[in-house]
Order: structure tokens, then C-alpha cells, then sequence
């Protein structure tokens, strides 16, 4: 999907409180019941958002066939819309959702605004849905106290898209012949409630991840080994792949492409996303599952060109003794030769 | 023996042969017109044969025996080009479409402490490979190309017309209050050619030329005008980005790239068109070439930014229209 041609026709928003499950005190839903009016600069500014936010961190999902979410038939519904009746599928389908958001969540989701836009990406039609919080702020502007000037300050109890508005979750929807195909961002997807992390894909759009977390895992890894492969340079293959197995072996739960490009020389980086997109190894953000590659990640193996001797140690030793001289063709380790022994291969 | 011709017969002759040096100048001014224009230089081009009266009075005046060979500027073109500097280039095409036989720099005929008409003249004859098989009766025939600056031009066609027009006999003093101006001429045409060598040794010079074309693309998608001091800032710095012949960039790169996204674009300029919080950067020439470098290398962009000059933030609101990540530098 071509992000640059996101255009949103329509968009509504809904107030969607906390709720507390067995609460009596709960607060109600705010539904809207027509579309927002958008202004050239609200309409511009909330693509902009969305195209920032899945541009930096999507995962590629799918409908699970599992779930009993209402969302995918709402979105579907939406999508497929005659022009005539798009604004009232657009009420409709938007508050159902919000309602199905409200009904799900529990006291640990955070209260906000349920935003559902028409929206046509490619030139096709899609849907585009984002929750947002809502943000503290103070409006501060020059007033007078008599004759004297001063700032006064409001406290800002609304606002909710600012330039720097952290938790954004938004989700892009279009409908292609498999089904419903689609790129969800979710600012919190990484942190470790995984209640809170899943429930926006899982339980509220009941989506699925396109791959399987160990699989995606497996073949960002792959990829990235191959890639790494074409570089003719000794010493920037094996801090690449330094790189590699630490971006693999860190904490993170999710895991992106980008985290290990970052680390790579800034013009290896596109040649790199290229790669990756050639072999069809995921671009985008998914969670991380080293199950299937765990033994490759303990330590790092160089095999030579003119010889069969294999070098294997843990990435901290070889960026230590290890020095790879292309020029001259040569390796070498800096250190002495300890004991020997025969063995298989 | 025979008298000296008489004002009839001299115009006779010449007014039989005056349709085919009519057809030379054309032919010649047409050639070396098309040539400069097809290499990018801006020239007017004048041709004209010369007119009956003129040629008979000249005869008379100079006492020619053989008026109709000895006259040489029957045919007549002139070519007037911007710049001094391209006039080694209208040289090289004069050579290319004729063969020259003699060539005068009216400014090497004069001592250093004399000033006079400028321009260069050449004699020439047309090659037969510009003339159409009903004009080969021209290959023979002369013609006189005269080479000025317009600077140059514009000073010979006052004096011509207010010194050797002129109905009274002009005292020297008063001559001497037009020929002088001839030296602001050359002041002039020096002074331009010094700043344009000055402009082509400017660091950035190569890299900013990409903003004419850029600009005939960008004109497509809106009429806003841009603000130059800003493309000084941001051109060169993402122009090496691309690693390319900066001459060939904008086709080589950019047009392709906006062919493409051509649909995505319009859409964009359309939707920010009445936006009054939109970046400044979109309606510049370089937006294209950085959309092009967003979707080519935003890594390598991003790290080329010129952020001592310009915020991240300008290139950080183009790459969210366009919908791509800025990474930060590693």
C-alpha cells in the first residue's frame, strides 16, 4: 500500500470512557451521529498521523477466523458502501464498534476516542480506524493581573492529537481477493501487559498477525544472514552480523527490520530494506520468536574462501581477538593456540 | 574604352541576382539558428539581402569596377547572441554550417588606445549539406555573418543611425559623446562574463542547476512561487545525496519518479493546496527531488540533511505526507 495516497473522505469520532467490568459508576459512551466536519488542515493533519504512525511501526494483519470480534464485518461493510449510503454504514458500523470496544475492555484499557474514517488508499476504498487517549495540556497565553502583564494557563483536559501524541493506535483496511487485508500500528503493542498489548488487534479489530511470530522471526533472520552474505567486506560482514545477533538476542518483544539496519552504515541500509523485500522477508513490525533459530544465535561461524577452516566463537570474542584484513586477505586472531584435539568435522 | 557604369545598369544587374542572395541569407540564418536553439542558446538571428538603393550607392561611392563581386555583404545575416561567452559556440556552429573564408574581430583591428564598432564578421559560403537540391545555385555565392553581443548590437545600431545617418556633418567633440559610450560595451559584456565564471566556480553551482528543470516539473502541481533562498539551503545537500551527474539528475531520476507517482502527487498538491499550516518545503522545486530521495534512500537523506541550517522538522513533515519513516541517523 502506497501510503502517500491515503486521502480520508469521512471520519468520526466517539467518546469511549473506562470502563470498569461490574462498575456501577461506569460513564457513558458519547456516540456521534454524523460524521465530523473536517476543515482542510484537520483533514490533512489527521493523514499525516496516520501515515506517520504506520509508516514507522506496522504490523501486516489479517481477520483471525477465530475471533468473534463485529469489526471485520463492520469494516467490510464500510468498505463496500455505495457512495449514497457511505455516511450512514459509516454512523452505523462506527458505533457498533464503539460500542464493542466499550463492552470488551476492561479497567487496565486506558479511556479515549474511537476514530473511524472512509478513506481511500491507491485509489481504492479502505477504512481506517484509530484510538486515541486523551493527553493532559496546558494552554498558556499573555493576560493581564491590573495593570501588570502575566501568563495565564488553562488546564487542557481534551486535547488529543498533538505533534507528539505517543499513544496512537491506528489500523488500515482494504479488501483484496483473499479477504480482508491489513497494516496496524499500535504504540503499546511492545510493552509487557501483553492484555493491554493484544487487545487492540486481537480482541477489539479481532485481527491476527499475517505470519507467525517464530516464522517471521525465522525469515527476518535468514534474510538478513543472506544479505549480510553479499557484502564483500570481511570486517563489515562480521559487524553486521554482530549486529544481527544482538538486535536477535536483546529483550525487545517486538522486533523491526529497522532495528538492525539502524546499526548497519547508513548507505547499506536501503540496499538492505531492498533485499529483504526481494526475498520476501517482513518489512514490518511483528513480535519476536527466536524458537526456530535459537541455536544459530549463540555464536557467531566464518568459513574462508581458499580453505576448509571454519572460525566459530561468541560475537564479544571475535570483536575482540578478530581482525579481518581484506586488503591483504588475511585474518587474524590475536591470541595464542591454547590445546588441540580431533573431532568430527 | 568603356565609362564607369551608370546608376541604372548597376541596380539592373543586381536587382537580377538580388532574389538569390534573398535565398542564401535565409538558408544560412536558418541553419545557424536551428543549431543554436537546439543547443540551448537563446540568439536572434537576422538575415537580409541587401537592398537595391544601398548596394547602387555603395558602387557609386567607392568606385567599384565590379560592383556585383566586389560588394561583399549583399547577403547579410546577423547573429545576436546574450552573453559573450557564447560566441566561441556561435563560431563553432558558423564553421559546422559554412565554409568560412575570412574572419574579422573588429576589437584585434583596433590599437588598445582606440575605441570602435565590436563584433566579429566572417565571409562565408553555405556547405552544400544545408542547402536543398533547389538551392544548390547558392554554393558559390558569399554572404556576411556578423557576430555581436546584444550589448554590442545595441551600441552599433545608435551609432550607425545617429552618426552616418545623420543629415548635418558632426562636429568630432559630438562623435566623440557616442563612439566613447562603446566602452561601457565592453565593460559590460567583460563584467557578465566575469559573473558568470565566478557563478559556474560557486561550490553549489552544479547542484543548483536542477532547479529549472525541477521547476518545469513542479509546475504541474501548482503555481506558487518559490523562494529561492530556501532552495540554496536544501538543494545541493540532497542533490549529492543521489550520487549523480547533477545535469542529468532531474531526467534520469525525478521525472521517472513523478511519471510513477504522478496520481499520489496530484492528490497531495490538491489536498495541501489551502492548507495554511502546511510546510513551506512543499512548494518548493526540490519537494520532488526529496519525495524522490524519501522513496529511493530516506536513511541516506536523512543523515545528508543539512540540519545546521534548516530543522529536521521541514523534511520530517514532507516524509509524513509522503507517507515514510525518517529513521534517525545510527
Amino acid at each position: 500500500m502506497n501510503l502517500a495516497s491515503l486521502t480520508i473522505d469521512e471520519l468520526i469520532v466517539h467518546d469511549v470512557p473506562l470502563h470498569r467490568v461490574g462498575a456501577l459508576d461506569n460513564e457513558d459512551l458519547v456516540l456521534s451521529e454524523v460524521p465530523s466536519p473536517l476543515t482542510v488542515e484537520v483533514r490533512n493533519l489527521f493523514s499525516e498521523r496516520i501515515k506517520r504512525s504506520l509508516s514507522r511501526n506496522h504490523f501486516d494483519v489479517e481477520r483471525d477466523p477465530t475471533s468473534t470480534s463485529p469489526v471485520p464485518d463492520l469494516v467490510e461493510e464500510l468498505i463496500s458502501a455505495t457512495s449514497a449510503r457511505s455516511a450512514a454504514v459509516l454512523v452505523d458500523a462506527s458505533q457498533k464498534m464503539a460500542q464493542h470496544l466499550f463492552s470488551t475492555q476492561t479497567g487496565s484499557n486506558p479511556p479515549g476516542l474511537l476514530i473511524v474514517c472512509r478513506t481511500l488508499i491507491d485509489g481504492k476504498p479502505s477504512a481506517t480506524i484509530l484510538k486515541l487517549e486523551r493527553e493532559d495540556a496546558m494552554h498558556i497565553r499573555l493576560a493581564s493581573a491590573g495593570t501588570k502583564k502575566t501568563f495565564g494557563m488553562d488546564y487542557l483536559r481534551d486535547l488529543m492529537l498533538g505533534k507528539n501524541t505517543k499513544v496512537f493506535k491506528a489500523a488500515l483496511f482494504t479488501i483484496e481477493a483473499q479477504g480482508l487485508d491489513g497494516m496496524v500500528s499500535d504504540g503499546q503493542k511492545s510493552e509487557s501487559n501483553a492484555e493491554v498489548a493484544n487487545f487492540f488487534l486481537h480482541r477489539f479489530l479481532g485481527a491476527q498477525l499475517k505470519t507467525a511470530p517464530d516464522v517471521a522471526t525465522k525469515a527476518l533472520f535468514a534474510g538478513t544472514q543472506a544479505f549480510i552474505n553479499t557484502l564483500p567486506d570481511p570486517e563489515k560482514q562480521a559487524r553486521y552480523e554482530i549486529a544481527l545477533l544482538a538486535t536477535m538476542n536483546s529483550p525487545s518483544k517486538t522486533i523491526r527490520y529497522s532495528m538492525i539496519g539502524g546499526q548497519f552504515d547508513t548507505a547499506d541500509r536501503k540496499p538492505y530494506e531492498n533485499y529483504l523485500k526481494s526475498v520476501e522477508a517482513p518489512t514490518g513490525q511483528f513480535d519476536k520468536d527466536v524458537r526456530l533459530i535459537q541455536p544459530q544465535l549463540k555464536q557467531l561461524v566464518f568459513g574462508f574462501k581458499k580453505s576448509r577452516l571454519r572460525l566459530s566463537g561468541p560475537s564479544e570474542d571475535v570483536e575482540e581477538f578478530v581482525r579481518f584484513k581484506k586488503a591483504q586477505g588475511t585474518t587474524e586472531i590475536k591470541d595464542e593456540v591454547k590445546d588441540v584435539r580431533g573431532g568430527t568435522r | 574604352m568603356a565609362g564607369p557604369a551608370s546608376y541604372t545598369e548597376i541596380a539592373e544587374e543586381f536587382i537580377g541576382e538580388r532574389a538569390r542572395y534573398e535565398r542564401l541569407a535565409a538558408v544560412i540564418a536558418g541553419a545557424v539558428g536551428t543549431d543554436l536553439a537546439a543547443l540551448h542558446r537563446d540568439v536572434i538571428v537576422q538575415w537580409r539581402a541587401k537592398d537595391v538603393r544601398s548596394f547602387v550607392k555603395k558602387a557609386l561611392r567607392k568606385r567599384y569596377d565590379d560592383p556585383l563581386h566586389e560588394i561583399g555583404d549583399k547577403a547579410g545575416v546577423r547573429v545576436i547572441a546574450h552573453y559573450k561567452e557564447d560566441l566561441d559556440l556561435v563560431e563553432w556552429v558558423i564553421e559546422n554550417r559554412c565554409t568560412v573564408h575570412a574572419k574579422e574581430s573588429k576589437l584585434e583591428a583596433l590599437q588598445y588606445d582606440q575605441l570602435g564598432y565590436l563584433g566579429v564578421h566572417y565571409e562565408v559560403s553555405p556547405r552544400l549539406e544545408i542547402l536543398e537540391p533547389t538551392d544548390v545555385d547558392l554554393l558559390d555565392l558569399r554572404a556576411e555573418v556578423q557576430v555581436h553581443t546584444k550589448a554590442q548590437s545595441a551600441w552599433a545600431v545608435v551609432s550607425h543611425d545617429l552618426l552616418y545617418k545623420s543629415p548635418l556633418d558632426i562636429a568630432p567633440e559630438l562623435r566623440r559623446t557616442i563612439t566613447r559610450l562603446v566602452a561601457l560595451v565592453e565593460l559590460f559584456d567583460d563584467e557578465v562574463a566575469r559573473f558568470q565564471h565566478e557563478l559556474r566556480n560557486h561550490p553549489d553551482f552544479t547542484e543548483m542547476q536542477v532547479l529549472e528543470p525541477l521547476d518545469d516539473l513542479l509546475v504541474e502541481f501548482t503555481d506558487r512561487r518559490p523562494d529561492r533562498a530556501l532552495s540554496a539551503l536544501v538543494v545541493p545537500a540532497v542533490v549529492r545525496v543521489f550520487e549523480k551527474d547533477p545535469e542529468t539528475l532531474v531526467a534520469d531520476v525525478v521525472e521517472p519518479f513523478v511519471a510513477t507517482h504522478r496520481a499520489a502527487l496530484e492528490h497531495i498538491y490538491r489536498a495541501y493546496a489551502e492548507d495554511s499550516r502546511v510546510t513551506p518545503l512543499l512548494f518548493q522545486p526540490e519537494a520532488l527531488l526529496i519525495f524522490a530521495s524519501l522513496d529511493a534512500d530516506p536513511y541516506r537523506l536523512r543523515e545528508a540533511w543539512p540540519s545546521n541550517e534548516l530543522p529536521i522538522d521541514l523534511l520530517e513533515s514532507l516524509a509524513n505526507i509522503w507517507g515514510v519513516e525518517l529513521a534517525d541517523p545510527g
